[in-house]
């Protein structure tokens, strides 16, 4: 156990970008599962008489300009921003990946099948090649202003990726000698994917749900920002930063910065994530780094030389 | 492609011979071709005629190229892909299987004909552990629950002989050597206790020591569970040892079959003599046999495939194709001037 403890730590400093991303995805996390109890006021009630409050030692990052604690509301606001983000990659890695297993399967040779994966294709060559925030606007303008919109534009917007995704790993794990002998075994289409495909497949889709988590968190706050998104007084990063943004012109910079950088912060986070997933999930990615962890203690075991 | 009259009565001979007994597999005029460039398919089986007994052991071997694993896979329906199966019948316990549906097809597969494949590591699932491999064909096929599916493939796997099954059954095909590996298919094509076994060229690749108890172990579970087999080899050596009748397979056409004494006692095809001569020690035999091979991938459109390498061949073997002609006993040759021995 302590062997693997150390094997961490020292991935850890050969790779501290990775590092940095777990430790900040694992913070925000945390932060959000426990607002309630860090947190020194309710992230919706206002103090209307101390309003616009710079940060000091009773709100650390000031108050708002209807007298909520910025504090409080940033701590609060992964709550909603990663339970939509989360959900709708999941959605959307689950419609999307699974609809990519069928249609990679079937995109050659000949029949009905073929056409109907050409299709799917086509589909997702026209969902991509609308602007990505003018189609979530354009959703949540049709389907209704709610969580659950949002949740749903999330999917939408990156379903074709997954379907891309899926689709491509498919292509080249179709034709692995595993596959033919499972025809030959006797097993239905369907279960070779399900049993044989899909599982071989997962890897590069692992490493882009992290990296979409973060993309799913800005499009929030972004679709909250213009108004399509949570409403305020909900705690949420982007309206925040749409309610504090006409003070920044009159230097109260706080109601706006504090929000922008823990979401900054939170997609970068995402991202590194998604990196070290995508290094761990490639063989030979992970030989390499494993072999650098291996020079690395070479190195700093032996016994330093000299005075 | 038109068969002559003389060639379709000796091929339904050759389908009858060996016995009274209908066969258990009976492969009429199997033809498979490839799309290519040109306008015509290239044909890769050019009417294949093979019957097999219940019990026996059939020997295919010939160069690579000359379709051995195409027929193995279109004997199940599944022609290497883009390839197509653009005639003949295969008869299988009654039935003529190519006529039947996919979902029927698939009960076939597995249950009754199981292949055993080479490159064994490659043919398992890396991220499934091998007794949940072996296991699911009992549950897909014979539709008993888990528990009873993993005591068949616990049991299989100490059949095939695997060193310490208990914990082999929980092990990633990885963390196995290729003749384990090898057995752990076996396992997998053997559980279900199939009718018919297809061997295609399952040892290459293997050590010759575990090469040889893997074939020992293979003609032991064959007759264990009373299972013909098709043994699939480039090892004319190999099929000396263990086959009843051996085919011998060039481009696509069997050009002889016989029982094993009479094919390796007086061979009369020159690719036979050809095949025996290069794993001959006799350098008499090996010079008057090989012959240099030039452009060995051209197709003839006419005539005996092998004319262009045959050091025998007259004007005849390059425009007509000679048939499939009984001289001994079982013995049949595509050759307008077998080899006499003395």
């Amino acid at each position: 156990m302590s062997s693997k403890l150390r094997l961490l730590v020292r991935l850890a400093i050969i790779r501290p970008r990775f590092a940095i991303g777990y430790v900040i995805v694992i913070a925000i996390t945390l932060l959000a599962i426990f607002a309630p109890v860090i947190t020194p006021y309710s992230p919706t009630e206002a103090d209307s008489v101390s309003f616009l409050q710079p940060p000091d030692a009773t709100h650390l990052f000031g108050t708002d300009n209807v007298g909520m604690d910025i504090f409080s509301r940033s701590i609060y606001a992964p709550r909603i921003d990663l339970t939509i983000a989360i959900l709708g990659t999941l959605l959307s890695a689950l419609a999307g990946g699974s609809v990519g297993a069928v249609v990679g399967f079937y995109s050659s040779g000949r029949g009905i099948r073929v056409w109907l994966s050409f299709a799917v294709m086509r589909a997702a060559d026209v969902l991509q090649a609308f602007p990505v925030f003018v189609f979530a606007i354009a959703l949540v303008a049709s389907l209704g202003q709610s969580i659950q919109t949002v949740v749903l534009a999330i999917a939408f917007v990156n379903a074709p990726i997954y379907l891309r995704l899926m689709r491509s790993q498919v292509l080249s794990i179709r034709s692995m000698r595993y596959v033919e002998a499972s025809q030959v075994n006797g097993l239905s289409d369907m279960q070779t994917i399900v049993r044989h495909i899909i599982p071989n497949a997962m890897a590069p889709v692992l490493a882009q749900l992290s990296v979409n988590v973060g993309w799913g968190i800005l499009l929030t706050s972004a679709l909250s920002f213009v108004g399509a998104g949570v409403r305020a007084p909900t705690p949420e990063w982007g309206s925040m930063i749409a309610m504090g943004f006409q003070n920044v012109v009159t230097g109260q910079w706080w109601p706006s910065m504090f929000p922008g950088a823990m979401l900054a912060i939170t997609v970068f986070g995402f991202s590194l994530v998604g990196a070290s997933i995508e290094v761990l999930a490639d063989p030979s990615k992970r030989r390499q780094l494993l072999s650098d962890a291996r020079e690395h203690r070479r190195r700093t075991d032996l016994p330093v030389e000299g005075a | 492609m038109s068969l002559g009259a003389a060639e379709v009565i000796s091929n339904t001979r050759n389908a009858s011979a060996g016995g009274d007994k209908p066969p258990l597999i009976d492969i009429r005029n199997l033809r498979v071709t490839f799309p290519s460039g040109g306008a015509e398919p290239k044909a890769v089986l050019k009417g294949i005629d093979l019957a097999v007994q219940p019990g026996e052991i059939v020997g295919l071997v010939g160069e690579s190229g000359a379709g051995k694993t195409t027929l193995a896979r279109s004997i199940l329906g599944l022609p290497p892909s883009p390839g197509r199966i653009a005639g003949g019948e295969v008869h299988f316990e009654g039935r003529q299987i190519l006529s039947l549906s996919e979902s029927e097809l698939r009960r076939l597969r597995g249950r009754r004909l199981s292949v055993v494949v080479p490159n064994p590591r490659a043919e398992l699932n890396p991220l499934l552990k091998v007794g949940d491999q072996i296991a699911s064909m009992a549950k897909i096929h014979l539709g008993v629950a888990g528990k009873e599916a993993r005591r068949m493939a616990l049991e299989i796997l100490r059949e095939v002989q695997i060193p310490d099954p208990e914990r082999r059954m929980d092990a990633y095909p990885h963390e196995l050597s290729g003749g384990m590996a090898q057995r752990v298919v076996i396992a997998m094509a053997l559980i279900c206790s199939p009718a018919f076994v297809i061997s295609d060229d399952a040892t290459s690749g293997l050590d010759v020591t575990v090469q040889a108890q893997i074939l020992a172990l293979l003609a032991k579970l064959a007759a264990e569970h009373g299972s013909a087999m098709l043994f699939i080899s480039r090892d004319v050596g190999i099929t000396a040892h263990f086959c009843d009748r051996i085919a011998v397979l060039f481009s696509g056409e069997i050009v002889e079959i016989a029982p094993r004494e009479p094919l390796f006692l007086e061979p009369a095809h020159p690719y036979t003599l050809m095949l025996l001569a290069a794993f001959s020690h006799s350098p008499k035999l090996r010079d008057s046999w090989t012959v240099p091979d030039t452009d060995r991938r051209r197709e003839r459109s006419a005539g005996c495939q092998y004319a262009d390498r045959c050091p025998i061949a007259q004007p005849v073997c390059r425009t007509l194709r000679p048939p499939l002609a009984e001289i001994g006993p079982g013995h049949f040759v595509r050759c307008y001037f077998p080899v006499r021995h003395a």
